[in-house]
């Protein structure tokens, strides 16, 4: 079990870190970090200067508080068609694989290029007399032939 | 969710009565267009109801599931409305008449710089900011739905935080 906050002490670096990013109402701080924070204001007199400068720009932002019409939202006579749950393509797949009407299928189309590719090494294509033969014929074309009319 | 993924209406109505105001005001906020942010709660809650099936509570919690997709259908029109109108010009658009008329004017005044100077900030910060200060997400949620470490999200909203007190400084 990971020891919280409360028990190990928070540094005044990290309480003015705090109070800088999320001003100084306890109840928008991290409430892992809530406690410590509170120990440490009691004791720090600099980091109650800190919270009161928070507290001066919260104030301000207190002010915006723009109100939804009253109508908000009202449902539809008609609701569109809802989607089935996403599923992982992995789990998607292998259900299929195991599907007796399609998953033969699927299985044969998955392997078919593996097995192509497996028959093409044991043939051994390319041996060294066919490359020599390829190089000769690229190094002695074939003369074009042309028509003497 | 499963209700709804069963295609249960009372469920899906539930669900948008409970976390459509939040979204909207996210979308608002993000957006600072009351029109478009109908849309993007509108088209929310449709791909809520579309995708039910595909919500994973062990994932993220549906307030932020729903937070993702609004954020998602936001950036996308940002990115539409970069290339013809700052979002800060459009602050006045959101502005509530609410209030006694005494208090009104003052309070449109600071409304509209605040909006302005939040529309000013870059789009990830903003985005940073009102995750967090304003939806009131936990840090984890927020860089999920953001697709980034919760110490890359600390570091956006210290910067976020720091630019929008010099922009405010500047224009009081």
């Amino acid at each position: 079990m990971k020891p919280s906050h409360s028990q190990t002490t928070l540094s005044l670096e990290r309480a003015i870190a705090l109070l800088d990013a999320y001003g100084a109402l306890p109840d928008r701080w991290p409430e892992a970090e809530r406690e410590a924070m509170l120990a440490l204001l009691a004791k720090s007199p600099e980091l109650r200067a800190q919270r009161d400068a928070a507290a001066s720009l919260d104030s301000l932002l207190d002010l915006w508080d723009p109100q939804p019409q009253a109508h908000t939202f009202s449902l539809p006579a008609s609701l569109p068609s809802q989607q089935s749950p996403q599923r992982r393509w992995s789990t998607t797949f292998i259900n299929d694989l195991l599907n007796p009407l399609v998953g033969w299928q699927r299985l044969a189309f998955a392997t078919t290029p593996i097995m192509i590719g497996f028959f093409w090494g044991l043939q051994g294509a390319n041996t060294v007399e066919d490359w020599s033969a390829a190089e000769f014929s690229l190094l002695n074309p074939i003369p074009e032939v042309t028509s003497n009319e | 969710m499963r209700r709804v993924s069963r295609g249960d209406r009372d469920a899906f109505a539930a669900i948008a009565t409970t976390h459509g105001p939040a979204i909207e005001r996210f979308a608002l906020r993000l957006l600072v267009q009351r029109q478009r942010a109908e849309e993007v709660l509108q088209e929310t809650l449709m791909k809520a109801w579309r995708e039910a099936a595909r919500y994973d509570p062990d994932r993220a919690r549906l307030s932020t599931w729903l937070h993702q997709i609004a954020h998602n259908l936001c950036i996308d029109i940002l990115r539409r409305q970069r290339r013809e109108q700052p979002v800060a010009e459009n602050a006045d658009t959101i502005i509530g008449s609410d209030e006694s008329p005494e208090s009104l004017v003052q309070t449109q005044e600071t409304q509209r710089q605040l909006a302005s100077a939040i529309g000013a900030l870059s789009q990830r910060h903003r985005t940073a900011l009102i995750l967090t200060y304003y939806q009131s997400l936990p840090n984890r949620d927020v860089a999920q739905i953001m697709g980034i470490s919760v110490r890359a999200l600390e570091s956006l909203l210290v910067r976020a935080r720091r630019e929008l007190k010099t922009i405010l400084e500047e224009s009081t």
